[in-house]
Order: structure tokens, then sequence, then C-alpha cells
């Protein structure tokens, strides 16, 4: 009997036991899903608009397929993408008051790498994808189960604290890129060190796995998740086990899955699949197809929960206002944290994609989201405590479980 | 090792602090320093200055990284039978 057909209600801890999170790179929900015609999505539209150098410039379509430079993203990049240009957030205050209104300044005066913006491609950062042609995998997914308008990075900042947060509800004060000084000191205590542990600490080896994509450059399989204390290089495995893996008596409850980042040592990210800017959208994509592929074929199947999201937005624009967060709480000293940021802020919102069978075909969902989320669901689900405050306040996505199995999820997708 | 790029105009500049590529080093060089110990990580690490030197230290330490990886793989899947 193929239980795909059942239609039974069952506890949710009967309906879950495997919880599998995809992260991507750098792309604000209005980027990717703005101009994709799904109905119900809060999304920017041409009167969502940016003002620079006496020139409006409306949200539209035309996304470059590579970005010609890496827009933006550190603290003080997103601080003027939020807040406007010239505004500025004293250290230990309350984050100034949001309204979208710097993401145009804030493309054509910066850049992190890559050749600046010339002043015809400011408005590049207002530009959407058209995602059911660029990451036609991605779309059918966001199509096929639930996709969440109102999931927001957990700062707003640029990648490490972000990806820091999907592990353990906290950056510990981490608000920008680390230096070469503060990731040494973390070596002296064998990684990035949580005040109250990660997620792994919490469910305990055995119970986690770790993948990376291994195809594409060679240059980009360095995990990040290899950075925090207790996850070593070697606990992560290549992608390519991940199918057989899943066939062959799996009993992972969480697992994390990183790109393959590309060409780091020129920033150019090419050959990559995290979805990075200036890499394009299309080896992401394929990674997106071969991990649902991977999950759906298994025996697993009707037992899983996949979360497929965005660790920021990159430096697009999008047109929802990050709300009041609230903090970790969580004891971290202040040293990491060089804004003096109070973390009582989200970040810019970006897509995320809740894939099962016990989730609605075609649901948009609009609650507030960040990536403790994440935490929170597995927390819920497995019977642990919450790390911080963060997770201990953030909703979870147990609330989008069916009480019946869907018989009719795509058996595979992509080319 | 996969396809690697090419010979690349910017191999000679400078590495940047706080850029993702130290991010990125610094994490090899925790995974080097399990396999050959502090000292010898650091003097290999610190020999680096370009990008260039980046990527012949990504290139040098991959394979070695990965085929240890792989010995991981092996005793984590023994463990997990018995």
């Amino acid at each position: 009997m193929s239980t795909d057909s059942a239609a039974v209600s069952s506890p949710v801890a009967n309906r879950i036991q495997h919880v599998f999170v995809l992260m991507l790179e750098n792309r604000s929900f209005d980027h990717l899903f703005a101009l994709s015609d799904i109905p119900g999505i809060a999304a920017a539209t041409s009167s969502s608009t940016n003002t620079y150098g006496g020139t409006v410039y409306s949200f539209g379509d035309g996304a470059p397929t590579q970005m010609p430079a890496d827009p933006g993203h550190e603290f003080t990049d997103v601080l003027e993408q939020l807040c406007g240009a010239g505004v500025q957030h004293q250290p230990g205050q309350a984050y100034p008051p949001i309204d979208n209104s710097g993401f145009v300044a804030n493309f054509a005066t910066t850049k992190d790498e890559g050749t600046p913006a010339q002043a015809n491609e400011a408005g590049e950062i207002m530009r959407g994808a058209d995602i059911r042609s660029q990451s036609p995998a991605l779309y059918q997914l966001a199509t096929e189960f639930v996709l969440c308008d109102g999931w927001h990075s957990s700062l707003p900042g640029p990648t490490w604290p972000n990806r820091y947060f999907v592990h353990g509800a906290s950056s510990a004060g981490l608000d920008h890129s680390p230096t070469s000084a503060e990731m040494s000191e973390w070596e002296c205590v064998d990684g990035f060190p949580y005040p109250k542990g990660s997620i792994f600490d919490a469910l305990g080896k055995g119970n986690y796995r770790l993948y990376q994509d291994d195809l594409g450059s060679a240059l980009g399989r360095v995990p990040q998740v290899a950075s925090i204390k207790g996850i070593s290089f070697f606990d992560i495995d290549d992608l390519s086990h991940f199918e057989s893996d899943l066939a062959n008596g799996y009993t992972a409850r969480y697992t994390f899955i990183e790109p393959s980042y590309g060409d780091i040592v020129h920033d150019t990210y090419e050959g990559g699949s995290s979805q990075h800017p200036m890499d394009g959208l299309s080896g992401g994509d394929q990674l997106v197809a071969r991990v649902y592929n991977a999950i759906r074929k298994s025996p697993l199947w009707e037992n899983s929960l996949l979360v497929i999201l965005y660790d920021e937005h990159g430096g697009f624009y999008d047109s929802a206002k990050p709300g009041k967060a609230v903090p970790p709480n969580d004891g971290a000293d202040s040293s990491l944290n060089t804004n003096g940021f109070l973390f009582d802020v989200y970040g810019v919102r970006v897509p995320a994609i809740v894939v099962s069978p016990w989730v609605a075909r075609g649901y948009v969902e609009h609650t507030i989201y960040d990536h403790s989320s994440v935490l929170a669901t597995i927390e819920r689900l497995f019977n642990l405590p919450a790390l911080t405050d963060r997770d201990r306040h953030a909703k979870d996505l147990l609330s989008l479980l069916t009480a019946t199995c869907r018989a009719d999820c795509p058996q595979g997708i992509g080319s | 090792m996969n396809r690697v790029p090419t010979p690349d105009p910017r191999d000679n500049e400078p590495l940047r602090d706080g850029s993702p590529l130290m991010g990125y080093l610094h994490i090899l060089r925790k995974a080097h320093m399990e396999l050959v110990g502090r000292d010898e990580a650091h003097r290999r690490f610190h020999l680096m200055s370009t990008r260039g030197h980046a990527r012949t230290y990504i290139e040098e330490l991959m394979p070695l990284l990965l085929k240890e990886r792989g010995r991981h793989r092996l005793k984590r899947h023994a463990a997990h039978r018995h």
C-alpha cells in the first residue's frame, strides 16, 4: 500500500520526523517573487520607489542574470537601505525609523566586491527576477507547497551573523563579517562560541547531519557551518551521498545543507550553487531540484519537512519594513558588537518555501518568521528547550501542517 | 578536485581582512589544524598575502581535507552499524 494516499490525522511528531534546511544566499523576497504573479503575496509594485540624485527609481522587471557588483549588505549598508542615506545608528540605542528608502543610494555609492555600480546601473537594485524562467524549480516548489512572504533575516546585516542565527538563535553579538582577529580568537576555543550552545549541541551527535553541494567550482566547497564550535569540516558530507544516505536507514532528525559558494577567491562566486547575485540563479535552482528530488524519492518523504531559505537579502530592494525583534538575551558580551546593535529589529525580508506532503498546496503564509523559526520548529517538534529568547518567542512552522498527507506532490522537479 | 578557474589578474590583489574570503580561509585553517596541528597550520596560513596565494592554498589543502572527510565518513558509518 502506498502511504502516499494516506489521509489520516496524526500527532505532529508522527507526521514530521525529519527536518531539512537548505540555506541559499543573498536574495530579497521582492527580488525573487514580487513579479511571480503568485496570488496573495505581499510584494513590491511599480509604485514602490527609491529616490536618488533627484531621480525616482520604481520597482520593476529586468534584473540582470548576474549583478555587475556585489550589492552592499554589511550593517551600515543595510542601515542606509532601510533608513535612508545619511541616517546614523547610535550604538546602544534603538534602530532608527525604517522606510526602505535607501537601497538605490547605497548601491550607487558602495560595494562589497566587484566593479562599483555605474550611475546608469543604480536602479538595477530595484529590479526583480523572472522567477519562472530563471529559477523554475524554486518557482514550482513555491506554487506546489507553502511560500512565506513574511520571513526576515535575523538581523540587518551580512551573511555570517545571519547564518549563525539559524544555528543558534543568536550571533553572540556579532553584527558584521568577522575579522581575522575575531576568528583567530574563536579558533582558540574550537570555533565560534554560542553562549547557550548551538542546535547541534542541543540535538547531540547522531541526531543531525550536515551536507554541502559538491558540484561546481572546487574553490567554493568550504562549509560556513564548520566555523562554529563543535563542528568540524570533517563532519560535513558531500551532497553526492545524500540520496543513498536517505535510502539507507537515515535517522537524523535535522539536516542542514549548504550550497557550494563558487569562486570565493575572486569574489565572483561563479560556478557555485548559492544563487549569489554575482553568480546567477541557475546553479542554485539545480541544487533545489536535487535536494527536493532526493527527499521525494526517499522512504522519509512522508515524514519530512524541507525549508528552503536565504541567509539575507544581499542588498536587493524589498518593500516590507522589518519589524521589532526579540533580542537573544543570551549573555553574549559586547566584544563582537561593533555597531552597538541591540538585535531589536529583524533584517530585510527573504524568500522561504516550506515543502512537505503535510502542507497545503499553493498556500501563501503571511506570518512573520526569522531564521530562529527553524530552531523553534525543531525544538517544539523534538521536545528540546529554546536556546535563547529569540527562538523562545519565534513562531514555528508546525501550524502549517495539515491533518492529511497529500498524494499530489510532484514526483520530481527540474531537468 | 573539480574544475579550477584559469589564472586571474586579480590574483595579485592583497587579501582583505573582514572579507568573506578571509572567513572561508579561516575555516580551512581550522580544519587544517585538525590534520597537522596548530603550528604547522598557522605557518602555512601565514604564507598567504594575495588572492593568488589563497587560491593555491585552497587547491593544496582541499584534496587533503576531502580525503580526511571521506575517512571520517567511513568511521561514522562503521560506528553506526555497530
